[in-house]
């Protein structure tokens, strides 16, 4: 028996996907949801400063940052682990399983290079953000967009996984036009050129 | 009273929308998750820096980000009633009335978000919002600040918590 088996018939992984106590398959599921809040929403809060929103507000502290969303990633990582033993194999045959991990690895790489030029390098002593930087926030922010989309629509068949993929994107790009139409009017996006200082 | 409820929390045409089109329920999800994030991450990191993490930020700009977290909460809510209105697609007809009656889980987590909305809506109106909005690189926030931060993290947190536990709740 593989161990991939021996896992998925293991006294935990039974007991995890079987109990009904809120310390089973509910635990791991919960943490995996509160962890990617942290990890999502920290990156995401890092790459609207280097993309220009709050630009008055120094880059180098957000640094302190990092360790919290270190916190979310490991709890999604622990949880995750736990939630793959329950169902192995359905996870190694569903392709948007694959695609997500990479997404979840090239976010990861693009966070790291932030903190090690960003937030830690030269850039951040001298308040700017060149445009490498921008386009790591922009590659982070779409990674976990990509995660966050094949994470959810795996629960789903191949065919409704297309097409809400699809209904993904072109809400997207709505929300996009909305941005770029009203995103300074209601805070969301830099303030016109001239006004923002902070942009080399 | 029941009646109104009922015929207020059921919107047939979305109920057939969503039973027509089988992506709908998985894009509400998507954006509820999405909308999560932004709204608990942002709020968690200025808690944070008032709880003394990353004291070397200053709080007035920092408050240029919260509009990402407001637009969080916009996508929670808008998807939140997406459910709410529509679960008849998704549990056969089941009126949300039933659910909000009836799921523990739920009426949990709405009491934490008015909670939640409680404890932003006295950070303003007290005072202790302008108060923050002086605070500068180094500084402390007041005490006040402090315990509506602590408050906020973890009612945000048990919103997220007990929100995916809905499911089971049903």
């Amino acid at each position: 028996m593989g161990i991939l088996e021996s896992l998925e018939s293991s006294g935990f992984a039974v007991w995890v996907r079987e109990s009904p106590s809120l310390l089973a398959y509910q635990l791991y599921i919960t943490l995996h949801t509160i962890g990617l809040a942290m990890v999502v929403g920290v990156s995401s809060a890092f790459s609207f400063r280097i993309l220009g929103v709050a630009s008055d507000m120094p880059l180098a502290p957000m640094e302190r940052y990092l360790r919290f969303m270190w916190l979310g990633f490991w709890i999604n990582a622990l949880s995750g682990v736990v939630l793959f033993v329950l169902e192995p194999f359905k996870f190694l045959t569903l392709p948007v399983f694959y695609i997500k991990m990479l997404a979840v690895a090239v976010a990861v790489i693009a966070v790291r290079k932030i903190a090690a030029q960003v937030l830690r390098g030269p850039a951040a002593v001298r308040g700017l953000e060149p445009a490498a930087a921008k386009t790591l926030a922009v590659v982070v922010m779409a990674s976990w967009a990509v995660a966050i989309v094949a994470g959810r629509v795996g629960a789903y068949s191949t065919y409704i996984q297309l097409q809400a993929t699809a209904a993904a994107i072109v809400t997207g790009v709505i929300l996009a036009i909305g941005w770029a139409v009203l995103g300074r009017r209601v805070g969301l996006a830099e303030p016109k050129a001239g006004s923002a200082r902070s942009i080399a | 009273m029941e009646a109104v409820l009922r015929y207020i929390l059921d919107w047939p045409s979305l109920n057939s929308f969503l039973n027509q089109n089988a992506w709908g329920w998985p894009l509400l999800e998507i954006t509820h998750f999405f909308g999560m994030a932004l709204l608990f991450g942002i709020i968690m990191m200025f808690d944070l820096r008032m709880l003394g993490v990353a004291k070397e930020l200053p709080l007035a700009p920092f408050r240029r980000l919260l509009p990402w977290s407001i637009f969080g909460f916009v996508l929670s809510v808008v998807s939140g009633l997406g459910f709410t209105l529509g679960l008849g697609a998704n549990l056969f007809g089941v009126n949300a009335y039933d659910v909000l009656l009836t799921n523990l889980y739920l009426q949990v987590k709405i009491v934490l978000i008015v909670l939640a909305g409680l404890n932003i809506l006295f950070f303003y109106k007290s005072g202790v919002g302008r108060q923050v909005d002086e605070v500068g690189p180094g500084e402390d926030v007041p005490g006040a600040a402090k315990a509506m931060a602590a408050a906020s993290l973890v009612l945000w947190t048990g919103v997220m918590y007990f929100g995916r536990l809905v499911p089971w709740g049903l």
